[in-house]
């Protein structure tokens, strides 16, 4: 459990994360336009938890930074400014090619 | 890029659906009786099931949307990929693309085809508006101070946006 969330409401938040970047697929969204995406389904949700979970999908290899040419340097946009997108890894799992159990509602 | 540790391919059957405390008949040498009825197999997807908290039909909803989504923006943008292999790197199209997205998927309201088309052609002359003149003098600093002039379309644009009139301060 994080932040009094359960882990089907976790999973839940990131599968929806990946399916919102499927939509736009191969372009990408900001963090903050996820996060006011996913407040349709979750309202009480918190950009720390999207922060944390885009960290936990981009490790996963799922989604990846995308960084633009208005960035130099891109370390030092902030976090609800920063660019996310599928990777190819993502968009298998989000068309469910693939699978993860770490990812499945049980 | 780090590859994905637990991702698999194969389905496996979920932890726990297996009988517990109860032997397999075939372990005990004894054939599945014809009137037993058979286990059927636990079909496993991503899809949102009943619940009590009505988040099946909450998704339901929320995937409608963005199928929509979808649609529009591969109208208006074409194949991303294919035929525009370059564009998603460049802010105004990720700009134009996470705007749209962002109106379309969380605006309770319907959102016209003209309303859209307008947006598109706000977004678009001001990005294109941003690079000329980044091109042209990029020494000349335009900002819009207390005193400063706004454009002379901007009172047209608001108005093909927000669909009111744009009012300067006093």
């Amino acid at each position: 459990m994080a932040n009094g969330r359960d882990t089907k409401e976790i999973k839940r938040i990131r599968i929806e994360l990946l399916v919102a970047l499927k939509v736009v697929y191969p372009a990408a969204l900001q963090s903050d336009q996820l996060l006011r995406s996913l407040l349709v389904l979750f309202p009480t949700l918190e950009f720390e938890q999207v922060k944390r979970d885009c960290h936990y999908l981009t490790e996963k290899g799922y989604i990846e930074r995308v960084s633009t040419d208005s960035e130099p340097d891109a370390s030092l946009t902030p976090w609800r400014r920063r660019w996310f997108r599928l990777t190819t890894t993502g968009m298998e799992l989000a068309d469910q090619c693939i699978h993860d159990p770490a990812l499945e509602e049980s | 890029m780090n590859r994905p540790s637990s991702t698999s391919v194969v389905d496996t059957p979920p932890a726990g659906s297996l009988p517990v405390g109860k032997p397999f008949p075939i372990a005990q040498g004894k054939r599945r009786n014809a009137k037993t009825p058979k286990r059927r197999k636990e079909i496993t997807n991503s899809s949102p099931r009943e619940t009590k908290d009505g988040w099946q039909e909450r998704v339901q909803a929320h995937r409608k949307r963005q199928e929509s989504v979808a649609k529009i923006l591969n109208r208006t943008f074409g194949r991303f990929a294919k035929s525009n292999p370059d564009l998603w790197e460049r802010r105004a199209y990720l700009m134009m693309v996470g705007l749209m997205y962002q109106w379309l998927a969380t605006n309770e309201k319907e959102v016209s085809t003209e309303e859209l088309v307008a947006l598109s052609k706000v977004l678009a002359e001001q990005r294109r508006a941003e690079a000329q003149s980044r091109g042209s003098d990029e020494k000349e600093t335009e900002t819009v101070g207390p005193g400063g002039e706004l454009p002379e379309d901007f009172g047209e644009a608001v108005k093909q946006v927000y669909g009111t009139n744009f009012q300067a301060p006093a």
